[in-house]
């Protein structure tokens, strides 16, 4: 975990330095998690792009001035959610952020369900299929999860979630998710099950 | 079902995410670029309050011209309240600039310079695209300042 973050704090060195590679490094490297914040808050992929790019345009702003270089990451993750909110509040449509309290919300089945791509593989399909069936929290946390496994703790944290929840939730996630794939879990909505 | 470890599992998660919701290569290039567009010799006047996130939805009536946004940036002394007017795709701009003589005052988007015109403290431009821009100020005295960066 520590070389990680050594590495992106090295590249942000040589990026304040005036390094265009170091800092395509850095794109490249995380780019791909804050898109999956920014659709994790249901984003459209427009408004998604757009986030990622703010972050990246306030990082440019504050190259000089970023306080703790190893923990880039959390501050990358945390102007993205600043703006996925900007966004949010501006179409009224606040109530699809999760749950600031940790607490897995509930489902919502109202939400569409992202504008997905073909899937050709039926196993995948139906992987996606749980998966969107998760709450708006699982679904972030398994998204954070998957795209930088490693800084999982520092993005968690950034994303308001308290410490002390962060295993365990994540772990629940996962289980929820099991349960939606092995068919013994929600079959059309109406349940009384209690939330992991 | 069979039981499958939780690496497998976050092993096809990622694979059907990468599949269901790729990120665009656009978003890469873009983000490449944003590196050119560090103002080194620039002063940064931060945004200090944003009319969009306020409670009605961010619109307030301007002398009956329409509803305009209103974007405020300050850095020490100097201001920089921004006016923006949407026309379609399209934002007119007006800027206020206080605390400072200003030489000179642009408009500026990620792949353009809008020059504005220039009269007193207020300079405005027509016919910005929608996006993100910044205002760039040249002062009287040689100094340079820039706002953060806004979508608008």
């Amino acid at each position: 975990m520590t070389d990680t973050f050594g590495a992106t704090a090295v590249l942000l060195a040589q990026a304040v330095a005036g390094d265009q590679r170091a800092w395509d490094a850095l794109v490249e490297q995380h780019s791909r998690l804050l898109w999956a914040v920014a659709r994790s808050y249901r984003l459209d992929q427009a408004d998604a792009a757009d986030v990622v790019q703010t972050a990246w345009l306030r990082l440019v702003e504050h190259l000089d001035r970023i306080e703790d270089p190893s923990r880039l990451v959390g501050w990358l993750v945390t102007t993205t959610r600043r703006e996925c909110l900007r966004v949010l509040r501006r179409s009224g449509r606040e109530r699809l952020v999760p749950s600031d309290e940790g607490a897995l919300d509930v489902v919502d089945e109202s939400i569409e369900p992202l504008d997905a791509g073909l899937i050709l593989d039926e196993r995948n399909a139906e992987l996606w299929r749980a998966f969107s069936r998760l709450s708006l929290r699982c679904q972030q946390l398994l998204r954070i999860a998957v795209a930088d496994p490693k800084a999982y703790d520092e993005v968690s944290t950034a994303l308001g979630m308290p410490i002390g929840s962060i295993g365990p939730t994540r772990g629940r996630c996962l289980a929820r998710l099991r349960t939606l794939l092995d068919g013994t879990g929600l079959a059309n909505g109406g349940d009384t099950e209690a939330r992991p | 079902m069979t039981q499958i470890g939780d690496e497998e599992l976050f092993a096809q998660l990622r694979t059907v995410l990468d599949e269901a919701d790729p990120m665009p290569e656009a978003v890469l290039v873009s983000a490449r670029a944003a590196f050119a567009l560090r103002s080194l010799d620039a002063e940064l006047a931060e945004l200090v309050r944003d009319s969009a996130e306020e409670e009605r939805g961010g619109l307030i009536a301007v002398r009956g011209e329409g509803d305009a946004r209103l974007i405020s940036f300050e850095t020490g002394a100097v201001a920089v309240e921004l006016q923006v007017t949407e026309r379609g795709l399209l934002r007119d701009l007006v800027a206020q600039i206080s605390g400072v003589e200003v030489g000179s005052a642009e408009v500026e988007t990620p792949t353009s310079l809008y020059p504005t015109v220039l009269e007193e403290t207020l300079a405005s431009v027509d016919g910005v695209p929608a996006g993100h821009l910044r205002i760039r100020v040249h002062t009287a005295q040689g100094r340079d300042l820039v706002t953060s960066w806004v979508r608008v």
